[in-house]
């Protein structure tokens, strides 16, 4: 995991997004343990709440669960994946149009790109 | 006062050295408890004489500073007992090693714990049988935050400890600061002008500039709100953004530095009819250093 301290995104949500990413690319898997609080925030040099702030809201959102006796673990379900991988996605495409829109191309021929694309890259 | 929320309420604090020289200038400060709280300023703008008031070793002129609910001054002893303070260039006992230390100050704290030092002492890699005098100056620093934390303090008061340390010397010392935060358990007021180090480690951090805070916040909200515009450098006519800060000339871009919400100020320029522009986050530290400067600097 790394921090970027010239994002405007809480440190906290970084955590929460890396281990999202990780999860859903597979490098993680369902019954894997994430570091001890301590251990990240020493590793990150990073405020140990700040890391528990992380840890909790994952939890939240029922992408990790804490077991009796310590640890975190992840635990996803496929309904969650689903959402959070268009989530994802959504996201990126968003900062495409908001270039497009910039670059003054039409959204009508951005989608016609797009389509282009589709149609020329090998899944 | 009675904020039990807070480990350390300052209002109106003054603090003068010579009649001419009024070193603090009415300093409002509040410290909420188990925050870790980055007090920025650069050189001669009040941090140390502020910090000093705050441990006790000056009395304020004017205003009222509260500290774990006690007053620094009539309650010195108190407090002595709840807070730890580690500065720049502090002195320890020369003549002594480090082990020679620990038993010293271990008498005089019945909170003393025994694992916690063992712990930092294998951490920290300190010599033992080595005389203290005889320390580099990372290595003596870092025996002064051992005897600070080993006390379990509730307040752990830092002025500028990793002034003049270097590089490695100074990961070690915010390792051990990192180790060091305990949730909600204990403060850590931290004065510094070296910024990168400490912000990730920050809850909120305040802003000082001749003699006064000038911005107080969480960390992250502060990040949220102030934002660089980058214009080409021949651009005239800026719209007028409410909170805008400073606008200068870097090469070949016109940054236009203000605080508020970043649709907000899109919106402006859009309206303006800006085109070529980019809006961008900022570190603590470029945020300090828009804050800080000079008119016309």
């Amino acid at each position: 995991m790394k921090i970027d301290l010239k994002s405007g995104v809480p440190i906290y949500l970084q955590i929460v997004e890396q281990v999202k990413v990780s999860a859903l690319f597979g490098r993680y898997r369902n019954g894997d343990r994430l570091p001890p609080v301590r251990e990240l925030a020493m590793e990150l040099r990073i405020n140990p709440n700040t890391v528990a702030k992380a840890y909790q809201m994952l939890k939240d959102e029922s992408i990790i669960d804490s077991r009796p006796g310590g640890g975190n673990f992840i635990s996803l379900q496929q309904k969650n994946t689903d959402a959070m991988r268009e989530t994802m996605l959504s996201g990126e495409l968003q900062d495409v149009i908001a270039k497009a829109d910039a670059l003054g191309v039409p959204r009508d021929r951005l989608a016609e790109i797009f389509k282009q694309l589709l149609k020329e890259t090998k899944p | 006062m009675s904020e039990n929320s807070n480990a350390i309420v300052a209002r109106g604090v003054r603090k003068a050295y010579t009649r001419k020289k009024e070193v603090v200038k009415g300093l409002d400060l509040t410290v909420k408890r188990g925050a870790v709280y980055a007090l920025l300023g650069c050189n001669g703008v009040g941090k140390t004489t502020s910090i000093r008031m705050i441990t006790g070793q000056l009395t304020p002129d004017a205003g009222e500073i509260s500290v774990l609910g006690l007053d620094p001054v009539k309650d010195a002893v108190k407090l002595r007992r709840k807070m730890a303070y580690v500065a720049e260039g502090q002195k320890l006992y020369d003549w002594m090693t480090i082990d020679d230390l620990i038993r010293f100050v271990k008498a005089f704290y019945p909170a003393w714990d025994d694992k916690v030092c063992a712990h930092l002492l294998k951490m920290f890699g300190l010599p033992q049988g080595v005389k203290l005098k005889d320390y580099s100056r990372g290595m003596y620093t870092k025996a002064a935050l051992l005897a600070a934390l080993c006390r379990d303090p509730d307040l752990l008061i830092l002025d500028d400890p990793m002034l003049g340390l270097d590089t490695a010397a100074r990961r070690e010392f915010m390792s051990g600061v990192v180790d060091a935060i305990h949730e909600f358990e204990r403060t850590v007021i931290f004065s510094t002008h070296i910024i990168p180090e400490i912000e990730a480690l920050s809850d909120y951090a305040g802003i000082m500039v001749d003699g006064r805070l000038v911005l107080e916040a969480p960390v992250d909200e502060i990040k949220a709100t102030f934002r660089e515009i980058r214009l080409p450098a021949d651009t005239e006519n800026i719209p007028e953004l409410p909170g805008m800060i400073s606008v200068r000339v870097a090469g070949e871009d016109k940054i236009v530095i203000a605080q508020g919400e970043e649709s907000e100020m899109t919106a402006t320029f859009h309206q303006a009819g800006f085109r070529f522009f980019t809006v961008s986050a900022m570190s603590l530290e470029d945020i300090f250093l828009a804050v800080t400067a000079k008119p016309g600097s």
